[in-house]
């Protein structure tokens, strides 16, 4: 009785309570903290609608008196809007959302930085955030689905293996296509910088943007900035990550008896070892892809002390990356150190210095060289039948087509890429007159590689019987001198800036490659004379420059209209005297609508911009020395017997074009920015027109001139696309946030003109199509009993495969071939979904491409009978027979006529892909329980990487670059967590 | 190990995720053994009491073989003495023999080998020693060894003796062997083998020498040489009338190129025999038969044996013939006075062979041999054997 009279006056009382909530004024207090957890300092807080308000203190905390029903409006420079609702809460805790559209945001282009808002050129940025995304790999792998008009693939997952990036489409058929990449203002690769290092990626994609590059700027540009330590925020962070992979996509094959039995079926003259025989009657099979596979795993340890004050400030990085690989024994291994200091000497003198230090060893990796004998080619190929040792423990020889036991590869090879690469920089920069600023930056880098390689015997046919050992070092040094002046004037209604600048670059390159046989496996290549025979030895070294002069002058009037007009001038070693340099002018207006009276107070409009550029870049990958006539000296092809004894000779083994020139691409780019709904929805969309001309060609020559052929410019190739980016947030609660990035990419390539009026070169390249089109011929399928007469026409019989006579003439050639699709993807994208519930966050990556067709060149040995090893599981159970008809897989009938597909489309297969790249699950610890340890912050994750594919491609990888010997794919769980100081 | 300890959040992080990354148990189910390209061994070299080899590859080492008589003799398990890639070599018993069916076990599943392994009916004879030396009809021989059993046979055989013709002795068990004697029938380069039921065993060769004038071989000899062990026989008389030609004169280029040395008119008269049914092959006619082939198809038959190796003596043959013929005619001999033909060709540079050597019968002491025309001379044809 008396529980229930005391829960009866509780209830009063709490009902009381309640009700005085409703009309009285309480304090309402929490704090504001970005999607980071990171507290926001300053933040207006304002009852809507009145003027009442109060800002964040420096944890970011704040108190107001407001009553139920209002409605709090946060208000912060470059943060989106965000309004709450005051119900019944005490405390309400706000996440604010970075406005990714931010107009005041300073991005980095070509030899400057402008704000996002004045930027008339095709520019995109890509924050740390958006690079966590991956956790394994390189950065240029992270940049995957970030960013349109950027098509990454991760063509390799090999420990260190970089990601290939291709802007806008292939530009160029001989001179590269690869993008030019410039960390802190240093050309370089995105293997060697930590991706935590990272302040941002910029990637100019149009010719406004690129053509401060000139004669390096056709295929885009990608600018890495680091971090600078900022002023009065002292702040040490470590992270740590790591996690394990596992292989992707195994390939189903044929076990041990299924492998038999089929060889006793076909009419192959098989011998088979007393092992093999041994293992089957065992009842047991081989699996080569689990023997020469494993769990990989990876670690990731980063430490950054981030420190300054007004005069100084300095960032210290240090970065520990170690893979192991899903193929036993290879790994990657990497230390990154970087060191960015900035002072201000005076009013008018800034001083600083870049310095980066970075160490890797790549080890053990056989997949590029050779594919027909790597590891995993080896792997699937080999009967399931042969043991990995045999009866006396050795490792088991007698593969077919003389390959290597897979295991003996994987256990004995040693092969280890050591790099070493230093970069330094230091610049100073002077403003003596005001707005007038003068800046040198002045840099210089050193890289040195080392390959060891030692082939024991025992890796068995193949590989030397003695053992072979190589060792092969170069260096590459390289320096660089940047000079500018920039002078920025203002006026009521304008703002003009005009940046002028020189500068010189060399660089040279030396190798040396010695190799032996006859070496054992102690000695290997540290002590090369042990061996019973040498060489062929190798060295090389070559050597370029490039001076340059550029100017660009950017002009915006009233907010509204803006141009940029830039120009840059190359001068190449690469290029004969007299056609030295080269003239890369762009220009680019953009009318910023928005600032328009008539839209100015839209309520849902806030930025629109359309932009407009056009403009001329340069290749200039062509090479050194190509103009030149170069000469062979001695050697089995140009020596000669002068009286009974050998003389050394020498010819002109190229003959000399010192019309040599650059490859020119003139591009044409328009673009609409849209922010919508205070930048709630914002993106880009984005047409370009790119003509690539005097295309660099190896033209075949008379062999009356007594050379093959000569390096000449000549046709016309053009890119055309179109790019789509949205980011918008869908949901804004006070704890619960949930963004989407959206992008996606369409670009057309086609030949326009090739050389002497040719439509075709070797039917491989077509004037009307895709640089990489399929010219093959049609597959139809399997001819059927029923079809016996009709198949002898073609000397076939029922179980062969059905080949298209588009021709009719009853003969099956070169002429019934046709166009069956390109190799690269026609449209590619990605989406990012972030969702944020209180301190948890969870991001989703997808990526995806289409429009394209990938010959799965593994389908040519695993789904048609295949004398040389191993089989689909799938071809076992469904080849043709007259009982059993299939209309894919062909009988298995030695020497039936295009069996394995080759020549045909029957190995194409689509490539369209969506693979879900990164979920990742994060919590934030709540700033109260760290306080007390002087953490200023700490977040744990848990991610999956390559959680799914959707995908028709059957391979170990929709993205990888070589289907017949892959480093297989992997999905990866990994772990981490983040604490700051 | 040491991983674990280095990496405890990756294991962490690895135990979580294990459920997926658990590889699919390989299920082994063993089937019977596969031995493919299986040759078995010659009867020859397949002995008992031997290591015996058979070809064939995927044999393992713990493979149990078992050898089925085919013909009703005792099944057996050999001891496998050696496996490798490519045979198995199997220790054969002593006493195994005849055809066998080979089957291989290995985890109670057998395969049943293609082919049938042979093994010779051989007895076995351990350290056996023959007797070096000559000897004569009748001697006693001893073989010293191990393996010897009562009831053994011993089998005289030669390639003088008329096809399928043995002599047998039997062997009396000895401290060291056997003993046994030479019976009196026979002569000459002998292989003797021993003889137990089916089995049997080669005991090596024995010299046995004989005199002129014994009768023997369906004939009388007279000449021998080797110390008697080699010799001449003569047959019990002429063969066809008094008068016979040799036969047609034929061109050169059907000539023999025969001898008229000892010890050549086998090979003379065989020789003749060819080269005459090449002529006639060639579209020449001849009704009659010549002396050669007259002696080639000669047959004799002596209680049971027939000889049939007779052969037209060569000219030094003939002539040691006539050196004894007063004995051959005292040992009953039909050889009247008369000349004979011999193997021998006479000169036939001129292209036509048409004269053979003769030796004059009619002399009682002078050797007179010449040639005589092989078709305008009619006289006596005497064959010959040899050992």
């Amino acid at each position: 009785m008396g529980d229930y009279n005391m829960k009866k006056i509780l209830l009063l009382i709490a009902a009381l309570f309640s009700v005085s909530l409703l009309f009285a004024q309480s304090s309402i207090k929490g704090t504001v903290t970005d999607a980071k957890h990171e507290p926001l300092v300053g933040v207006s807080v304002v009852i809507k609608g009145t003027s009442v308000g109060t800002s964040t203190d420096i944890n970011g905390s704040y108190q107001i008196k407001a009553k139920n029903g209002d409605v709090l409006v946060f208000q912060f420079l470059g943060m989106v809007d965000k309004e709450v609702q005051i119900q019944q809460q005490g405390n309400i805790n706000v996440v604010m959302l970075e406005n990714v559209n931010n107009l005041d945001d300073v991005v980095v282009i070509g030899y400057g930085e402008a704000k996002k808002s004045d930027l008339t050129g095709a520019v995109a940025t890509v924050k740390p955030e958006g690079l966590k995304n991956s956790k394994i790999g390189m950065v240029s792998g992270a940049l995957q689905g970030m960013v349109s008009g950027v098509q990454v693939t991760q063509g390799n997952m090999k420990p260190g293996a970089d990601a290939s990036i291709v802007i806008r489409g292939a530009g160029s058929i001989n001179a590269g296509t690869s993008p030019l990449y410039i960390i802190d203002g240093v050309p370089g690769s995105l293997q060697d910088v930590s991706q935590v290092d990272i302040q941002s990626i910029e990637i100019l994609k149009d010719a406004s943007s690129a053509s401060i590059y000139g004669s390096r700027g056709s295929n885009g540009v990608v600018l890495i900035t680091t971090k600078r330590g900022e002023a009065g925020k002292n702040k040490v962070t470590f992270n740590v990550q790591a996690g394990i992979q596992q292989m992707m996509n195994k390939q189903d094959l044929m076990n041990a008896q299924q492998y038999y039995d089929l060889v006793q079926k076909s009419a192959q003259d098989y011998t088979w070892t007393a092992e093999e025989l041994r293992l089957l009657s065992r009842g047991e099979s081989t699996d080569w892809q689990d023997a020469v596979t494993q769990l990989g795993d990876f670690q990731n340890y980063n430490l950054s002390v981030s420190s300054g004050n007004s005069g100084i400030t300095n960032y210290f990085g240090v970065d520990y990356y170690d893979q192991d690989g899903i193929v036993k024994n290879s790994s990657f291994d990497r230390i990154t150190i970087r060191d960015n200091v900035d002072s201000k000497i005076n009013d008018w003198v800034k001083t600083g210095m870049r310095f980066n230090v970075v160490e890797s060893k790549l080890r053990n990796i056989n997949e590029e060289s050779d594919s027909g004998y790597g590891t995993m080619f080896s792997a699937i190929s080999a009967q399931p039948t042969a043991p990995i040792y045999d009866s006396d423990g050795n490792y088991f020889d007698g593969f077919l087509n003389t390959k290597a036991n897979p295991v003996a590869i994987v256990d004995l090879l040693d092969k280890t890429i050591s790099r070493t690469k230093m970069v330094a920089s230091f610049y100073f920069e002077l403003e003596p007159i005001k707005n007038l600023v003068f800046k040198t930056e002045n840099s210089g880098e050193l890289v040195f590689n080392r390959d060891n390689e030692y082939e024991d015997p025992r890796m068995g046919q193949h590989y030397s019987q003695d053992g072979h050992a190589l060792t092969s070092n170069d260096k590459n040094r390289f320096w660089q001198s940047e000079n500018t002046l920039t002078y920025n004037l203002k006026g009521d209604s304008y703002k003009l800036s005009i940046m002028g600048g020189f500068s010189a670059s060399k660089n040279e390159y030396q190798s040396t490659t010695a190799q032996v046989k006859g070496i054992s496996s102690v000695l290997r290549y540290n002590n090369l004379n042990a061996a019973s025979s040498f060489g062929p030895d190798y060295s090389y070294a070559s050597a370029s420059t490039l001076a340059s002069t550029y100017l660009r002058a950017t002009y915006d009037y009233s907010d509204r209209y803006l141009a940029t007009l830039t120009f840059r001038a190359d001068g190449s070693s690469r290029f004969a005297p007299g056609h030295r340099w080269g003239f890369f002018p762009s220009m680019a207006f953009a009318w910023r609508i928005s600032e328009e009276d008539f839209l100015k107070n839209s309520s849902w409009v806030s930025n629109l911009k359309l932009r407009m550029s056009l403009g001329r870049l340069g290749n200039q990958n062509i090479g050194d020395y190509a103009y030149e006539a170069l000469v062979s000296e001695g050697g089995y092809y140009n020596n000669y017997v002068f009286n009974g004894n050998q003389a050394t000779g020498a010819v002109y083994s190229t003959i000399s074009n010192t019309n040599l020139t650059w490859e020119k691409a003139n591009q044409l780019d328009l673009g609409l920015d849209f922010g919508l709904f205070k930048n709630r929805v914002s993106g880009t969309i984005e047409g370009y027109y790119k003509r690539t001309t005097d295309l660099l060609w190896e033209v075949p020559l008379p062999y009356e001139s007594g050379y093959l052929n000569s390096y000449t410019n000549i046709g016309k190739l053009d890119n055309a696309g179109i790019e789509f980016t949205l980011n918008t947030i869908n949901l804004n609660k006070a704890d619960f946030q949930w963004t989407t990035s959206f992008n996606f990419t369409y670009n057309h390539n086609e030949i326009k003109e090739l050389y002497d009026g040719k439509q075709d070169v070797d039917k491989t390249l077509f004037v009307g199509h895709s640089l990489y089109e399929y010219y093959t011929l049609i597959s139809d399928g399997i001819w059927q009993s029923n079809e016996a007469s009709e198949a002898s026409i073609y000397n076939c019989q029922p179980g062969d495969r059905k080949v298209v006579d588009r021709t009719n003439d009853n003969v099956i050639n070169g002429d019934d071939r046709t166009f069956r699709g390109q190799s690269v993807p026609t449209w590619y994208g990605g989406i990012t979904n972030a969702f944020y519930l209180k301190n948890f966050d969870l991001k989703v990556l997808a990526t995806y491409a289409g429009g394209y067709k990938i010959n799965n060149s593994l389908l040519r040995y695993l789904n048609s009978y295949n004398t040389w090893g191993n089989m689909s599981e799938a071809y076992y159970d469904n080849y043709w027979t007259e009982d059993r008809p299939s209309n894919v897989y062909p009988a298995p009938r030695i020497g039936s006529p295009y069996s394995n597909g080759d020549g045909t489309d029957a190995n194409l297969q689509d490539g369209k892909y969506l693979r879900i790249k990164n979920v990742e699950l994060g919590y934030s610890v709540p700033n109260r329980l760290l306080n007390a340890i002087h953490i200023s912050g700490a977040r744990v994750f848990v991610s999956i990487q390559n959680l799914y594919t959707l995908t028709a491609f059957t391979g170990f990888d929709v993205e990888s670059s070589d289907d017949t010997n892959p480093y297989p794919g992997a999905r990866s769980y990994i772990g981490g967590f983040s604490i700051n100081f | 190990m040491s991983k674990i300890i280095e990496r405890p959040l990756l294991f962490l992080l690895a135990a979580c995720t294990l459920f997926s990354c658990q590889k699919e148990e390989q299920v082994t189910v063993p089937i019977a053994p596969i031995i493919k390209y299986v040759v078995m061994p010659n009867e020859s070299e397949a002995i008992p009491g031997t290591d015996v080899t058979i070809a064939g590859v995927g044999f393992a080492s713990g493979d149990s073989i078992i050898c089925t008589s085919l013909e009703g003799e005792p099944s057996f398990s050999p001891e496998v003495v050696k496996v490798t890639d490519y045979a198995v070599i199997l220790s054969v018993p002593k006493d195994a023999g005849g055809s066998y069916q080979v089957s291989v076990t290995r985890a109670n599943l057998t395969t049943v080998l293609d082919g049938t392994l042979k093994i010779a009916y051989v007895i076995y004879i351990k350290d056996l020693k023959m007797p070096t030396g000559i000897l004569k009809p009748g001697e006693t021989v001893s073989v010293t060894g191990e393996g010897f059993e009562n009831e053994d046979l011993v089998k005289f055989g030669s390639s003088s003796y008329p096809s399928g013709c043995a002599f047998t002795s039997n062997a009396l068990l000895t401290d060291d062997g056997i003993s046994f004697n030479v019976p009196q029938q026979c002569y000459g380069v002998n292989t003797l083998t021993l003889v137990r039921g089916k089995k049997i065993c080669s005991l090596g060769e024995l010299d046995i020498a004989v005199d002129v004038g014994d009768e023997l071989g369906g004939g009388i000899v007279y000449y021998t040489s080797d110390d008697g062990v080699h010799g001449l026989i003569s047959a019990m008389g002429h063969i066809g009338s008094n008068t016979e030609y040799y036969g047609p004169s034929i061109p050169s280029s059907y000539a023999s190129g025969t001898s008229a040395d000892i010890y050549t008119g086998k090979t003379n008269t065989a020789s003749l025999v060819s080269k005459f049914a090449s002529y006639i092959q060639d579209g020449n006619t001849y009704s009659g038969t010549t002396a050669a082939g007259k002696c080639d198809q000669y047959t004799f038959t002596v209680d049971t044996l027939s000889y049939d190796d007779w052969f037209l003596p060569s000219q030094d043959e003939l002539i040691e013939m006539f050196k004894v013929k007063d004995m051959l005619r005292n040992k009953g001999v039909d050889l009247p006075a008369n000349n004979y033909w011999t193997s021998t060709e006479y000169d036939y540079s001129a292209g036509w062979v048409w004269a053979h050597y003769y030796v004059n019968f009619y002399e009682s002491t002078n050797i007179v041999s010449d040639g005589a025309s092989v078709d305008g001379w009619t006289i006596g044809i005497m064959p010959i054997r040899q050992f």
